[in-house]
């Protein structure tokens, strides 16, 4: 299939641009109609991607994954592509706690920070974890990704987009937010 | 449409959800078996998941929780990535076990 296609390049692509890293590196991937997007890094760093085609997520969507918790940041989200983005933070982030049937989608919150803009998810569990969230829109798909801060010495995390895999893989850092 | 009784209107379960599944996954009915892995042979992502649960709200006439699916994927596969083995099958039975709510 050519989403498999898409991910195996974005794949080789990251382990690539990690080079010979000191310890384990682990993986997050996201495909999608052709696309794929690779984030890669320590291993025991938190961190996940998701990759959606923004007129897939409907609001009906949105209501079916956000709790009253997750209201005040989903309201400062781009209208554009509000319910897609919820939903692909959502996803990035059950993905990048290991246990993504588990979380997804009442253990996942969207938070934010008002006075600064601030956004991130929360994963609520006995010990909650906070990661910071980005992300990009490419064409009619938006890629989103959450983080916490790399460990301490080692190599900032390697990330790929590959829009379909006829196309050479784009290297590029974290995507930044819409802010 | 529980106990016993298997059918929604005059179709088995199993038929009704492999034409849901068909239908979601823009797929021919023919591929949908009842051992079909959902995303490794007919190519469902995640938000396709819940579209199927809409779809079984419409069927059974009521409101499915949030996170009911979810819970249901991890009881029945508690190891990680257990989502890999959903089959239409497994679909069919959350679809029953929500109708007899």
């Amino acid at each position: 299939m050519a989403d498999e296609r898409a991910a195996r390049v974005a794949r080789m692509a990251a382990l690539a641009a990690c080079g010979s890293p000191s310890g384990q590196l682990s993986l997050s991937v996201s495909h999608t109609e052709g696309s794929a997007a690779v984030l890669a890094g320590a291993a025991e760093h938190v961190f996940g991607v998701d990759l959606v085609r923004v007129e897939r997520v409907t609001p009906r969507h949105s209501r079916a994954i956000l709790t009253a918790g997750d209201a005040e940041a989903y309201g400062t989200l781009p209208s554009a592509y509000r319910d897609a983005l919820a939903w692909a933070l959502k996803e990035a982030a059950a993905k990048a706690s290991g246990a993504a049937q588990h979380f997804f989608p009442g253990g996942v919150r969207l938070i934010t920070d008002p006075l600064t803009g601030w956004l991130g998810v929360r994963l609520t569990d006995a010990t909650p974890i906070t990661l910071k969230a980005a992300w990009f829109v490419s064409g009619d798909l938006l890629c989103a990704v959450v983080s916490e801060a790399p460990p301490r010495g080692h190599a900032a995390q390697s990330f790929i987009y590959v829009r379909q895999a006829s196309e050479a893989p784009v290297a590029a850092p974290p995507p930044a937010g819409a802010r | 449409m529980c106990g016993d009784s298997q059918v929604v209107g005059t179709l088995p379960y199993a038929d009704v959800v492999r034409e849901l599944i068909a239908d979601v996954l823009g797929v021919p009915l023919e591929s949908v078996h009842p051992e079909s892995s959902l995303i490794r042979d007919l190519g469902a992502e995640s938000i396709d998941f819940l579209d199927l649960v809409f779809r079984i709200e419409d069927v059974i006439g009521k409101r499915i929780p949030i996170g009911r699916w979810e819970r249901f994927v991890e009881h029945r596969f508690p190891e990680s990535g257990g989502g890999k083995l959903i089959t239409s099958e497994i679909v069919r039975e959350f679809a029953e076990l929500e109708a007899c709510r």
